[in-house]
């Protein structure tokens, strides 16, 4: 295994490094004790620089009012909104069998060039009856994406979920094939489900996939 | 449980959206990230929205917690010094400041000063400005190399030495 240069393992616990190199260091801790080591070790020294200050109680009750104001999955809702409303624009531009064609090449492209990069893992994904309907994508930089064989539904998304302890939490919605739901620990369950544009707070249709990935 | 492991479940419990496990790690944590964000901003208003920013962060990521990479304590100061250090690059107060931004002594700031000073008192001089312009101010290496006048081979094995000399005491 080739090791970092031990600068960069420095300049990570200082984050200090450009988010490219950071994501490729990353990577390799995740695969390397020694250097996982010697990073939580710099962590833990600069950690030790750092004074207590009291903070007003008024702020915890300032937080509790923010986090009650926009709930995760409605500031997704947004963003599927924007997906949705640029997905129905180029509709009206393309056509609909052409766009959904172009939608799941550029997907398939994309997803299966990250595939090919040094170190990344790929799993199935399947449905309850065990059919394989898609992939799952670890990348080296421990990035996860989800591809599934066929598009959604006309009018419906797919949306990525992780499951944990029996929950379900959203991890993303997505018109085409492809869901890139980012950096999750190892061995992390995820599932996915078709659901109406905004997507749901909670799957409302059984997984069309699901892999520990 | 440690305290790591009951922090590791009390982001579980916030990944699933649980107010009462967030507002825990708040109670423990925000001193820390306000004390942090203090010491890179130097500005009340400023901390203050990195403290919030940060929990909110946690609240919407704490599913990406990785334990294998790091514990939750050091995990929320790595957002909160992220934090911290884009606000600070994006502001005018981040210039060429070689004696740094010290406020006076007196209140919480001396307090605060005489903390770092106390984790500092392993180091030499040098070692100690090294650490903290990198750290609290965000100078890259080879900033640091053209700001003090050294090598940037000197920069990294002082950086390094310093770390190391830390951990050593820690231990």
């Amino acid at each position: 295994m080739t090791h970092p240069d031990p600068d960069d393992l420095v300049r990570l616990a200082l984050d200090l490094l450009p988010e490219g190199e950071r994501r490729g260091l990353m990577a390799h801790l995740r695969s390397c004790p020694s250097c996982r080591a010697a990073y939580q070790a710099y962590l833990e020294a600069l950690s030790a620089l750092v004074p207590e200050v009291p903070v007003p109680a008024s702020w915890e009750g300032e937080l509790r009012e923010r986090l009650r104001t926009r709930p995760l999955w409605e500031r997704r809702r947004v963003l599927a909104l924007g997906l949705s409303l640029g997905f129905v624009g180029a509709l009206f531009l393309g056509g609909l069998g052409g766009l959904r064609w172009w939608a799941g090449i550029s997907a398939r492209r994309r997803f299966f060039d990250l595939a090919a990069e040094p170190g990344a893992r790929l799993m199935p994904l399947l449905d309850p009856g065990g059919r394989q309907t898609g992939w799952a994508l670890r990348t080296a930089q421990g990035e996860v994406l989800l591809l599934l064989k066929s598009p959604p539904p006309p009018g419906r998304v797919y949306q990525a979920w992780l499951i944990l302890d029996g929950q379900r939490k959203s991890l993303g919605l997505s018109p085409t094939p492809l869901l890139e739901v980012g950096p999750l620990p190892e061995e992390s369950l995820v599932g996915v489900s078709v659901e109406p544009p905004g997507g749901s707070p909670a799957p409302t249709t059984p997984s069309v996939g699901r892999t520990r990935i | 449980m440690g305290e790591d492991e009951e922090d590791i479940h009390l982001l579980r419990r916030v990944a699933w959206r649980d107010e009462e496990a967030l507002l825990h790690l708040y109670r423990r944590y925000a001193p820390r990230v306000h004390g942090l964000a203090r010491r890179i901003l130097q500005d009340g208003h400023e901390a203050k929205d990195v403290v919030q920013e940060t929990f909110l962060r946690i609240w919407n990521k704490a599913e990406r917690f990785d334990p294998a990479l790091g514990r939750p304590a050091t995990w929320i100061l790595t957002i909160a010094h992220r934090l911290a250090l884009k606000r600070l690059r994006a502001s005018e107060t981040f210039l060429w400041e070689e004696d740094g931004a010290w406020e006076p002594l007196g209140g919480e700031d001396h307090l605060e000063r005489l903390w770092v000073a106390k984790a500092l008192e392993a180091l030499e001089p040098e070692e100690r400005r090294l650490l903290e312009l990198a750290y609290f101010q965000g100078y890259t290496h080879s900033e640091l190399a053209l700001l003090l006048g050294w090598p940037l081979g000197t920069v990294k094995s002082r950086l390094r030495r310093a770390l190391a000399k830390l951990e050593g005491k820690l231990k």
